[in-house]
């Protein structure tokens, strides 16, 4: 292909001043290949800041949704417990969230408009799919 | 005494979360009526469907997915007889559900309620149906109502209230005037399910100036101390 040609064609898309460096950041995908960080960054969009407690009921009823069954107390403590040990510090650590392990807050960081999309649009893309399958 | 049993409900407090995109889900609008504390929070778009967090003293015990609960509470009312086959998070949400004690509520939310009992016996139509309607004057605008319900079912059904108004004989309805001044500050029904205990339930408010506090039941127990009470008032 010639070389010009691709680069217009990028161009057309869109400035490639104006797309953040993040989405050239390996953490950046890291951070986005799990369904349920998926997921709760999405939520985060819509609020912005929440709680651990809060996320764990918001992954365990999205589940439930899907199923079509109730998730008890135990099933929302397990997900509490991924929440705290393995999302939560991954997702901070990325710079998408800000979250105090001693108070249970969650906010997320200045998002841009691009990165929002990607995230929106993994979760549309969630309907065409089968059940999602993620640790 | 009917305040003992208010009291007695108050002991386990549940609170409702529901979290939507879009417009309020009638289980949302139902729990509402229903004076249960309820709250909701935004879904982003294109996320899950509607679902509902329970809690039960500040403990969350379920989450569901609202249409799963919507089609459990379809009429007629949860074929309750068929609670064994129920798994025990839908019996957690059912005792949240019939445990709440709502407060705040105004006379049209208790007709609402008292509709949905009085519907169910109608289509039982057999059994005990007890109601205290604080004085009969309040009957007046429910006499249609409870003529369909005496005339076209096999249902006994018992008035109580103070008598500031001489109602209409009706067969199949027996008033209850007698020592009725006590259960003034009451608006109580007590259904016991006819055939079918599973199919009981009640009401119980307190009026305190112009507002309700109470709970509604389906066990047949408490319906049964609700008629009870009443009955031998």
């Amino acid at each position: 292909m010639d070389n010009s040609e691709a680069d217009t064609e990028r161009t057309a898309h869109a400035p490639v001043e104006d797309l953040p460096p993040r989405l050239a950041e390996d953490e950046f995908y890291r951070a986005l290949a799990s369904s349920k960080r998926r997921r709760l960054l999405s939520y985060l969009l819509e609020t912005t800041d929440s709680t651990v407690d809060e996320l764990a009921s918001v992954l365990s009823g999205w589940e439930a949704t899907a199923t079509g069954t109730m998730r008890t107390q135990r099933d929302r403590l397990n997900r509490r417990i991924e929440l705290i040990h393995v999302h939560l510090p991954l997702l901070a650590n990325t710079g998408l969230i800000e979250y105090d392990p001693a108070t249970g807050s969650v906010e997320l960081e200045s998002i841009s408009p691009p990165v929002a999309d990607i995230i929106r649009q993994s979760i549309n893309a969630e309907d065409r799919s089968p059940s999602p399958t993620d640790a | 005494m009917l305040d003992s049993l208010i009291v007695e409900h108050r002991r386990t407090d549940h609170q409702f979360t529901v979290y939507r995109s879009g417009d309020q889900p009638a289980l949302e609008t139902w729990l509402a009526n229903h004076g249960a504390a309820t709250e909701s929070r935004p879904l982003p778009p294109g996320g899950p469907d509607p679902f509902i967090e329970v809690k039960t003293d500040g403990e969350v015990v379920g989450v569901i997915g609202v249409n799963a609960v919507e089609r459990l509470l379809e009429p007629p009312v949860v074929s309750l007889g068929d609670r064994d086959d129920i798994s025990k998070g839908y019996q957690v949400l059912f005792k949240a559900l019939e445990k709440t004690v709502f407060s705040g509520m105004h006379r049209r939310d208790l007709l609402a309620v008292s509709r949905e009992i009085e519907d169910r016996a109608f289509r039982i139509r057999e059994g005990t149906l007890r109601v205290c309607f604080q004085t009969l004057s309040m009957f007046t605008s429910q006499t249609d109502v409870y003529r369909t319900l005496a005339t076209e079912t096999a249902l006994d059904i018992h008035i109580h209230g103070v008598e500031d108004w001489t109602p209409p004989a009706i067969t199949g309805i027996t008033y209850h005037t007698k020592a009725a001044e006590q259960f003034e500050p009451y608006w109580a029904l007590a259904y016991d399910g006819g055939p079918d205990e599973a199919y009981a339930c009640g009401l119980v408010a307190q009026e305190d100036s112009d507002e309700y506090t109470g709970f509604w039941t389906n066990e047949s127990a408490i319906v049964e101390e609700i008629a009870t009470t009443l009955r031998t008032g």
